[in-house]
């Protein structure tokens, strides 16, 4: 980059993610289009990771950096970028989440049977099965077991970080973690220990 | 943390390593949101402030003309503009409103079948009672006046459309509560002038402020005769009633209670001095 441009965030973006954040809380076009680069697939990893459907994913990291845009302002800085998007991004899960399932609960109640089909299936689509079931099974946990389970166990958030992103004791943590795999071994059919 | 099935092992690590699919959202459309939602917060916050105005604009007290206003006492500050006066109760029938000058009442639903098609308002100004008849379904008031829902006169429910309207007293205070002499004296006056519609007002304010006096026994018997004048028979049974149930020992009661069983009122049943049509 040559020493005399006049507008430094071309020179700075790449190194200094203080400089980038600062243009960002600007509304700097440039330095939120970099912003995004930077952490839109580490969103979409976390979205996929949590809701185990690709077709939230899109909406879902536009939705996160919305916010995120939004309330810059408010980031003090105490922790990450990355631990803060991560937060914004498990909390809009979770509306998502329990938005999803008000509407599934609505459209059960007028739900027709589907036609059951016979062909057995092939390993890798029974596994995809398998893992519907499972994110179907989160998906009806209680809340409070289902964010303690997404952050300790598919997160694998620490104990600390699950504590401080849920804002509930560690003790608390532990215990919703514990009860909602009791809970999704339930569900799932399958027994707890062997 | 718990021993897990190694089925449900495999499927945490599914869960974990599953790849994002291809993003095809972009930064220029997080940009577009985000004005979006700008816009909308800006939408929200202009009608919200044009809300505020609005009620300061149409709560701006105005000058009355005719009458100097009640006491700041007898107010309810911060009284809505918009009021829906509700279903008045028999002994509760009169209602005091003030209303500033441009508001009108809007009559909200017909009234019972045994009530005229239509009503009339007595509007005080000072002592003296003015009836207003209603024209078409709505009321306009002139001047700021103190307005008598009397449901007597009117049998409905009325909101107040537009412009300022303030409960008196909704439940007026003492010190606004004529005496019961000075109710019977003006119900009197007004009898003898044969404004039977201010006189009917008086009487009923009277039984209701006062039940128990004795002006209000020569009031509800009043009452019946003006009603049964009036051709409204249902509601000349219910005063009767009404005497019988708060006078049952008095010397008249007799006479009454013949009045009573013989009168052809529609209704069967009274609250108060109100006949219940079902």
């Amino acid at each position: 980059m040559s020493g005399t441009l006049t507008w430094p965030m071309a020179v700075t973006l790449d190194a200094d993610p203080a400089a980038l954040l600062a243009g960002v809380r600007r509304g700097d076009a440039a330095a939120q289009a970099e912003f995004f680069e930077r952490h839109k697939d580490a969103v979409a990893r976390q979205v996929m990771r949590m809701t185990g459907d690709a077709s939230w994913v899109d909406d879902m990291v536009q939705d996160v950096f919305v916010a995120a845009f939004a309330g810059l302002s408010s980031f003090r800085g105490d922790a990450s970028v990355a631990t803060w998007l991560h937060r914004i991004t498990m909390n809009k899960v979770r509306n998502a989440w329990d938005a999803h399932r008000r509407r599934a609960a609505r459209e059960a109640r007028v739900a027709v049977a589907e036609p059951v089909d016979h062909h057995p299936p092939d390993e890798e689509v029974a596994a995809q099965q398998q893992l519907a079931k499972f994110y179907a099974a989160l998906g009806e946990l209680p809340p409070t077991y289902r964010d303690a389970f997404v952050c300790r166990v598919i997160e694998e958030l620490s104990l600390e970080e699950t504590s401080e992103a849920l804002g509930v004791a560690v003790s608390t943590v532990s215990y919703r973690a514990r009860r909602a795999e009791v809970l999704l071994h339930e569900a799932l059919g399958l027994e707890v220990g062997r | 943390m718990t021993e897990r099935h190694p089925q449900f092992e495999a499927l945490v690590d599914r869960a974990r390593r599953q790849p994002a699919p291809p993003l095809t959202v972009t930064h220029a459309d997080v940009r577009r949101a985000s004005v979006r939602r700008i816009g909308w917060k800006v939408a929200v916050v202009s009608l919200a402030a044009a809300l505020l105005l609005a009620i300061a604009w149409s709560s701006k007290p105005v000058a009355p003309r005719e009458e100097a206003p009640p006491a700041a006492a007898d107010r309810v500050p911060g009284s809505v503009s918009m009021h829906v006066i509700p279903d008045l109760e028999p002994v509760a029938s009169a209602e005091l409103l003030r209303l500033e000058r441009g508001a009108t009442l809007q009559r909200l639903e017909p009234g019972r079948p045994d009530s005229p098609t239509e009503g009339t308002f007595v509007v005080r100004t000072g002592d003296q009672g003015i009836a207003l008849p209603i024209r078409g379904r709505v009321l306009e008031v002139g001047a700021a006046s103190e307005v008598f829902v009397d449901d007597t006169l009117t049998q409905t429910t009325f909101e107040v459309r537009k412009g300022t309207a303030r409960w008196a007293s909704a439940a007026p205070s003492r010190e606004r509560i004529p005496a019961a002499a000075t109710l019977a004296a003006r119900a009197e006056r007004a009898m003898i002038a044969g404004e039977r519609v201010e006189a009917i007002a008086s009487l009923r304010q009277l039984v209701r402020h006062h039940p128990f006096s004795a002006p209000a026994k020569g009031a509800l018997l009043d009452l019946a005769r003006l009603e049964a004048q009036m051709g409204r028979e249902a509601r000349s049974h219910c005063a009767h009633a009404l005497f019988l149930a708060r006078f049952p020992r008095d010397a008249r009661a007799p006479s009454v209670r013949t009045a009573y069983e013989t009168s052809r009122g529609e209704a069967t049943k009274c609250r108060g001095l109100r006949p219940m049509t079902r």
